[in-house]
């Protein structure tokens, strides 16, 4: 998945080695960039077969499509391909180059019959936007299944924990600070994923403006809510990552009401530098001093 | 008459004295915080270098000879990247400087330079 990954488990070589394979084996179903796999069969034929585990991912994908009113959507594709986001050949697409992509995007041309996965003409996919955290919760049911009771993981960025320190302590994983080298605080944390979605991260620069990677499925064009940081905790990691990833297209106002509608465990830093929390992580989390910290609600 | 300004000024002097100092603590708790990390140098995955950066008092630097090639890190206070390497794209040297969530790579050498803030996190959400 083109990223650094860490392991760290209290286990054995073999313990360790089976987490790799895991890491390994998911490349292959997953990447748009392996020319065999299933997802790239599926972008250049329109249809492919995917393993047990690939359909209910697509699965939970178009869920989360629903869920989120498109914010998320894994059809975006053509469009972070057309801004080169996926080659790093960048280029700002004209408005009529938008237009002609827009109407490709739609979970709903993505059709499963069995383990049969077919997309309408020229609609793409990409599953990178939740491919680590699909990872991350593969490596966590392996973890419980090889009685591992002690891990942390990064993948990319995206956090997993696993039980316990070994003094009996949660887990601390801080959250990236977007402009400077410290952080924007950190959390304590027990048997969850910890994922921050921003576009701090991948960006180009044209003529002085800025363009980050996440796209609005809606406009085509980067998003622009007023968030610079969004880090969703949760047990799940492909929801942790999509629904990120849907809070920032949102933006600070939607993304705080959708929260509070889901429940949902969330850090939101705005442009302005205030530090939106969950009530309920307000005893977890730890901010750092420069930011000014408020509850959702 | 004259007794009120006499009283008035110790006042004045102790507390544009307070904020002096308050100022002047706060820069050097600052400048403390930014410095207190730890770089730690993986090689295949293995951890083979490791350096507290706050107490490093003169910069060096350190030749790293690894089974794919050579890499130099240069290290001064609370910092560090990588000098030079004989990699084909150098581009581990354009990354510039390590950072708590953005780990220094250079691919070809699979070498990880990665920064973490002293007894702090356990890892970076990023």
């Amino acid at each position: 998945m083109d990223t650094v990954m860490s392991l760290r488990v209290e286990g054995s070589e073999a313990d360790l080695d089976a987490l790799q394979d895991v890491v390994f084996s998911l490349e292959r179903e997953l990447s748009t960039t392996d020319p065999k796999s299933a997802v790239s069969r599926l972008n250049e034929t329109g249809e492919s077969t995917f393993s047990s585990d690939g359909i209910a991912l697509l699965k939970r994908a178009i869920a989360l499509s629903a869920q989120t009113d498109g914010a998320f959507d894994v059809t975006v594709f053509p469009l972070v391909r057309k801004w080169g986001f996926t080659t790093g050949a960048y280029a700002v697409p004209t408005d009529e180059e938008l237009a002609a992509l827009l109407p490709l995007v739609s979970s709903s041309y993505i059709t499963i019959e069995g383990s049969t996965v077919r997309v309408r003409e020229n609609v793409r996919i990409d599953l990178g936007g939740i491919a680590k955290g699909y990872l991350g919760d593969s490596l966590r049911s392996l973890c419980l299944s090889r009685g591992i009771d002690r891990a942390i993981f990064n993948l990319g960025g995206n956090v997993v924990a696993v039980g316990n320190k070994k003094d009996g302590s949660p887990w601390k994983v801080a959250i990236s600070d977007p402009d400077e080298s410290g952080y924007i605080g950190t959390l304590s944390v027990t048997d969850r994923s910890v994922v921050t979605s921003g576009a701090y991260e991948r960006y180009f620069e044209r003529d002085g403006v800025r363009y980050g990677h996440i796209l609005d499925p809606k406009t085509g064009r980067p998003a622009n809510g007023g968030l610079t940081s969004v880090t969703v905790i949760g047990e799940n990691g492909v929801d942790c990552d999509a629904l990120g990833t849907a809070l920032f297209v949102m933006g600070t106002e939607k993304a705080k009401a959708f929260c509070l509608a889901n429940d949902l465990q969330a850090v939101l830093l705005d442009e302005n530098g205030t530090v939106w929390i969950s009530e309920t992580l307000f005893s977890s989390f730890t901010p750092d001093a420069r930011f000014t910290v408020e509850v959702i609600g | 008459m004259r007794e009120k300004p006499l009283v008035k000024t110790p006042i004045w002097i102790a507390i544009v004295a307070i904020v002096a100092l308050a100022s002047v603590a706060l820069t050097v708790a600052f400048s403390l915080r930014k410095d207190e990390s730890t770089a730690d140098v993986y090689v295949d995955g293995k951890l083979v270098y490791t350096v507290d950066l706050s107490r490093v008092e003169t910069p060096y630097e350190y030749e790293l000879a690894t089974p794919y090639g050579v890499n130099v890190l240069f290290v001064q206070k609370g910092e560090i990247r990588i000098k030079s390497a004989d990699c084909a794209d150098e581009l581990c040297v354009k990354q510039g400087v390590a950072t708590a969530g953005k780990p220094v790579v250079c691919l070809p050498h699979r070498l990880v330079v990665r920064l973490r803030k002293n007894g702090e996190a356990d890892e970076v959400a990023r």
